[in-house]
Order: C-alpha cells, then sequence, then structure tokens
C-alpha cells in the first residue's frame, strides 16, 4: 500500500522558541510547518501587517520531534523567521497563515513571549565574585570588531588553554545576529563569551572593577569612550592602535592592532598568564593616568570658543 | 543487479549555479552513466516510488525525461550521493520499503559540520544532521567517504556505523578538457579565493590580512573572491565590498561558469584557501590541477587535499598568511619552485576512475 502525502492528517504549524531582542525590536523563530500538499505559502503577519511571505519547499527531518504522529510521513518545514519592528509597549499579535494554492488553509495565533538576553542577577553577582573574567564593552556591531575576540576566544580554546571568561556588555547593533551566533553556537566559545545588554552603569563600574582586566578591539574610533572609562577606574585596557584610541592612553597601556589576530591573540595570552604585567600596568595607570571630567571638557570647550571670539 | 543512482536533488536543484555537493554529484553520474548495470532514477512524491530518469542528461543538466516509470528496488542496490538530509522523504520511502522487500542502499557522507561545528550553520541543522545520520545507520549497506578525515570524524562521533562496508574515494576536480572563457572585466596578475561567502570559509581573515597588507606599505595583490553571498555573513560581504580603502585591491565575482573559473585558475598566481572546515576542499585540488600553487588552512581535510604541494596555515593566524602572501607574490623564484613540484608530481584520479571503484566496491 502506498501512503499519501498526510491523507487525513490536519496542517500543522509549531513554533519551537520566540527570541525577542529587546533593543532591536527583533523578533526571530523556528518553526514546523506541515502542509498536506509539497508546496505551501508561509505568510506571519504581525499586528495585521504582513512580515513575511515564504514559498517553503525544503521539508525536515526534524518536524518528527514537533509532531510525532506524522513521522515517516514526507512534509514538514523547519526554518528561521526574522523580523523587526517588535513594539514593546504594546500587546503584540502575531499571526501564521498557510496559503495553499492561494487558498488559506491554516490559521494560527502566536504568543509572543518575550525572552530578554539573561541579565540574571545571580549569575553577575556570581561573575563579580570570580574575579575572574576579562571585559570588553561597547554595542556588537561590526566597527567594534568583537570577531577579533571571537577569534582570539577560538584560538585559546583550541591551544587548551585555562581562559577567564569574556564578558561582552554592550547593546545589539548591526549585523550583530552574525558574530553572536558565531560566539554562542561554537563549541569552543559558547562556555567562555558571555553577552550581557541592559546593564546599568552602576552594574556597569562594578563589572569593571572586578574584571582582570578590559579590551577593546574597535576597527575605528572618534574617541573610544571605554578605553577612558576603564583607566579612569584604575583598570588596564588592552586596546586597538587604530584612530583616535591611542590619544587617549599614550604609553600607559598595550595596544594591538585590531587587523592582527596573531599578534593580539599573543598579547591577550601574555597578560592572562602573566598577571604581573597587569598590576604593572595599572600601577602605570595610577600614577599617571588622569581622567578628564566632563567639567574640564566643558571647560575647555568655552575657553575654545573665547579664543576664536 | 543494478545500481540505482538517485539524482533527485540534482533536478531539484534550482539555482543557476551547482555548489560543491552538487559538482561532485553530477561529476560521478556522468561518468556512472558509462559503466554497465547503472540506472539514473529520482523519486516522485506523487507516485511515492523511485522512478527511472531514462532521459536525463547530467552534462546539460536537462530536466527531460524526468517522467520515467516506477522502478522495483528489490535485489539492486539504490546509491545515494548528494544532500539526502534535504530530502527526508527519500529516506522515509527506503524505510518503508525496506520493510517489504529486500535491496541495499549506498550513502555517500560529504560532512557532518552540523553537528562537530554547527556555528558554521543555523541553528535547527543540527537536528535535522542528527536525525539524518540515524536513519544513514538504519537504512545503509554501504558508506562512501570525501576523505579519511569526514570518515574518522563520522566514525568517532557514530560508532555503531562502524560495521558497515566503507569506502574512502578522495575527490577529482574539473571534469572536462574544454577549453576555458576568460570573464570580462579580469585582468592578471591576480590572486584567487573560490568559495561562497559565509562564516565557515573564513573571508574575514582575509579581509584582515589585505587591510594589513595595505597598511603597512606591502606590494599589494589584487584578489579575486569567486564566491556568491552565502548565509549569516554579510559582515565579511559588506567589509570586503564596501571598504572604499580596498576597492583597488578586491574584486568578489558572482555568478561564474565553470569555464570561466577554470580561466580564473590557470591564470592567477596563485590561490588561498583559508576555510575553517571542510570534508573535502575542491578549491584546493581545482588549483593544484591547474597547476597553481595554494596557500591552504590547515584544518579538517584539508591537509589530505593539499599534501606536500601547498603551504599551510592556521585560518586564524593573520600574521603567517600575510608572510606567505608576501613571498609567493613577490618571489617567483619561490613560487616557481611551488609550481615545478606540482608540474612534475602532482596527479589526481579523475572522474571516470573514481566512478569506476565505486562501481567495483559496490558490485
Amino acid at each position: 500500500m502506498m501512503i499519501k502525502d498526510n491523507e487525513n492528517l490536519p496542517i500543522k504549524l509549531a513554533v519551537s522558541n520566540c527570541e525577542y531582542f529587546s533593543e532591536l525590536g527583533f523578533l526571530k523563530m523556528n518553526g514546523w510547518l506541515i502542509p498536506n500538499k509539497y508546496q505551501a505559502n508561509l505568510i506571519f503577519s504581525y499586528n495585521g501587517k504582513d512580515v513575511t511571505n515564504l514559498l517553503q519547499k525544503t521539508i525536515r527531518l526534524d518536524v518528527e520531534k514537533a509532531f510525532p504522529e506524522y513521522k515517516e510521513r514526507n512534509s514538514g518545514w523547519s526554518n528561521e523567521v526574522k523580523f523587526y519592528g517588535i513594539d514593546r509597549q504594546k500587546s503584540n499579535e502575531l499571526e501564521a497563515e498557510i496559503k495553499i494554492d492561494g487558498k488559506v488553509v491554516h490559521r494560527q495565533k502566536f504568543e509572543i513571549k518575550f525572552i530578554q538576553p539573561s541579565n540574571d542577577q545571580n549569575f553577575i553577582n556570581n561573575l563579580l565574585k570570580s574575579n575572574n573574567y576579562i571585559c570588553s564593552i561597547g554595542s556588537i556591531e561590526v566597527r567594534k570588531n568583537y570577531n577579533l575576540l571571537y577569534s582570539i576566544w577560538r584560538k585559546l580554546a583550541e591551544e587548551k588553554k585555562e581562559t577567564p571568561p569574556l564578558v561582552i556588555i554592550g547593546r545589539r547593533g548591526y549585523l550583530s545576529e552574525e558574530i553572536i551566533h558565531l560566539m554562542t553556537t561554537d563549541p569552543l566559545t559558547k562556555d567562555k563569551i558571555i553577552i550581557l545588554s541592559n546593564i546599568e552603569n552602576e552594574q556597569k563600574n562594578r563589572l569593571i572593577d572586578n574584571s582582570l582586566f578590559t579590551i577593546y578591539p574597535s576597527f575605528y574610533e572618534g574617541w573610544g569612550l571605554p578605553v577612558a572609562e576603564s583607566l579612569s577606574r584604575g583598570k588596564l585596557c588592552i586596546a586597538s592602535n587604530q584612530t583616535s584610541v591611542p590619544e587617549i592612553a599614550g604609553d600607559l597601556i598595550p595596544y594591538i592592532d585590531p587587523y592582527d589576530v596573531t599578534s593580539s591573540y599573543k598579547t591577550v595570552l601574555s597578560h592572562i598568564e602573566n598577571p604581573h604585567k597587569v598590576i604593572e600596568a595599572e600601577d602605570k595607570i595610577h600614577n599617571f593616568f588622569s581622567t578628564t571630567s566632563w567639567n574640564k571638557t566643558t571647560k575647555e570647550i568655552i575657553e575654545g570658543f573665547e579664543d576664536l571670539l | 543487479m543494478k545500481l540505482l543512482v538517485d539524482l533527485t536533488d540534482l533536478i531539484k536543484w534550482d539555482k543557476p549555479h551547482f555548489t560543491g555537493i552538487q559538482r561532485v554529484v553530477n561529476n560521478l553520474a556522468i561518468s556512472l552513466k558509462r559503466s554497465e548495470n547503472v540506472i539514473f532514477t529520482y523519486y516522485n512524491n506523487d507516485l511515492d516510488e523511485f522512478c527511472e530518469l531514462s532521459r536525463y542528461e547530467p552534462e546539460k543538466r536537462t530536466k527531460d525525461g524526468i517522467e520515467g516509470e516506477a522502478i522495483d528496488l528489490s535485489g539492486n542496490i539504490i546509491v545515494l550521493l548528494g544532500a539526502s538530509w534535504n530530502t527526508p522523504d527519500i529516506i522515509s520511502k527506503i524505510i518503508k520499503s525496506k520493510k517489504k522487500s529486500q535491496f541495499k542502499v549506498a550513502h555517500f557522507i560529504h560532512d557532518i559540520s552540523p553537528i562537530t561545528v554547527p556555528q558554521y550553520h543555523k541553528k535547527h541543522f543540527y537536528e535535522v544532521k542528527k536525525s539524518w545520520v540515524n536513519n544513514v545507520e538504519k537504512i545503509s549497506d554501504y558508506l562512501i567517504f570525501n576523505s579519511t578525515f569526514t570518515q574518522n570524524e563520522f566514525f568517532d562521533n557514530f560508532p555503531a556505523c562502524k560495521g558497515i562496508a566503507s569506502l574512502t574515494i578522495p575527490l577529482s576536480s574539473f571534469p572536462t578538457k574544454s577549453k576555458p572563457i576568460k570573464p570580462k572585466t579580469v585582468s592578471p596578475p591576480y590572486v584567487l579565493s573560490v568559495g561562497t561567502i559565509e562564516p565557515r570559509k573564513n573571508y574575514h581573515t582575509l579581509y584582515l590580512v589585505w587591510k594589513s597588507l595595505i597598511r603597512k606599505g606591502f606590494n599589494v595583490p589584487k584578489l579575486i573572491i569567486v564566491g556568491s553571498k552565502g548565509w549569516n555573513d554579510s559582515t565579511s560581504y559588506n567589509l570586503l565590498t564596501r571598504d572604499p580603502e580596498l576597492r583597488n585591491y578586491i574584486t568578489v565575482l558572482e555568478g561564474i561558469e565553470d569555464l570561466e573559473l577554470k580561466w580564473l585558475y590557470e591564470n592567477c598566481k596563485f590561490t588561498i584557501f583559508p576555510s575553517f572546515y571542510e570534508g573535502w576542499g575542491l578549491p584546493i585540488s581545482e588549483s593544484l590541477t591547474s597547476n597553481k600553487f595554494c596557500i591552504c588552512s590547515n584544518q579538517a581535510s584539508m591537509k589530505e587535499v593539499g599534501n606536500n604541494f601547498t603551504d599551510f596555515f592556521h585560518p586564524l593566524d593573520t600574521e603567517k598568511l600575510l608572510r606567505l602572501i608576501n613571498k609567493y607574490w613577490n618571489s617567483p623564484e619561490a613560487l616557481k619552485s611551488k609550481e615545478d613540484l606540482i608540474v612534475k608530481s602532482y596527479s589526481e584520479p579523475s572522474w571516470e576512475q573514481l566512478a569506476e571503484k565505486l562501481h567495483r566496491f559496490l558490485t
């Protein structure tokens, strides 16, 4: 006897995870679709507006997990759907519609579960207590070059070095999902890189204070505030040697070339393996680094204008 | 006994160009066609049967002849050469049919990277590939691997499969001796890198190294990248195509024909292949068979392909890659001695020989 495609079995759609990133209003979902024909249109509407329209052809085995009764039937779909424009304040409505040959055959509503990036206070407290992590501050975007830090931590794991975790404090920005995917799914780095978003200023300062040192590998900065922040709290920052960054700290800190993974890796490793280097640098910072207070900045601006007038 | 070579994924392939796996399937199919007792088949969803692809010509990628008759599997071997994790309906059909009739299944294993290096794939792909392997274990009577690396990695991760008869066939590269065609807007000298722009192929390292070459005042080679924009790497794509400093040095070519690709290999100074992971690594053998030296990643299967004909670097070692590029771009002698070695000693099996080996193994 031949088994036809899902004869007598209803069309189903399941969403296995809905990740919501608050900064971008960006929702990512994974799901399974069972159409009773080989092709179906899957349309997501969000607050009544079409947000996706995907023609699904690929069929997937993992549908068995979502719908065991469909085991060994030839149907199923799984994919990630991303869309933007989520308003946290509103009660959002997400609806999916499955069309076959232009006709709506199935409709389903979803509750959006907002999964905030885990800022579990217990977790942060334990981190603070450990005093054994390295901090990097700045929004997660291509320009900030977190790819370099991912490469360094990957290499450290490959070389089986005892490595303190990297704690990234930053909002999710342009193309951040790409690097976050690499960091958080790579078996070599997923337990060694921690991403914290929505951190209050005070909390951020404590995270800097209790870290071993900070790193700032940016390709380009007009100023580079996190370097000054770290130094003003007496913490060493291993920083990019590009653009304006060296103006902030002069010869008080070691620099890395953000285009050179090999030498950056060596610099980071040598500061992990030789704590005395960090202490020496902190002494130098303590003795010679002077913070530019906002008062002083304002005064300089006013004086500058006065000179012009 | 007949070999039923399943070409469903070639027939379903709706993009204008093949990528690695489809090229392997296609090339093996062309060569297998000449052997005895080989029948091309595809899985017909409507009939829920394997049907004969009587008039299908893989050379031409014609889709004629896909309305063939249903084939009785019993007593035969069904050969799955392609990406069968994408066609679970075929696997389901085989599971069902094996309960009713006696036939054998040979499965080509290209890689299990979604399991071992999940960071280079969509998240759900891990589960897809895992359940695929479970089924491979259930239905396969023969396993064929593209490299010793793939074979070892597969058996290390799935030791229960060790009992299945297996064959490893290192792959061939260009199938034909046809005349290469020069693509428009390309002029030597240049360095070539081939592969989809996705994180696994590690174009990010090439970006960093080219920036360093420029910033450190070296004699900067022109780099031609042949690869379309793939999954999850808009980062590299943007950096390579939109950085004004690189405009005169890096060109990304998409939609290149096979014969144009051949021309690009034959007319480059050398190639670079910085990939993090490969089951085989076709661009390395393509380079060597074009008598061109390759600076090549030392990961996964790639040492098997490059052997003693290439120079290796760790894909994150920007310093070493920069040094090697400088060496071979600026020293014709160094490059010549590598090319001489390749011309003198490099050889690879033809697709015909591989098909013959496969045929012998199965019959």
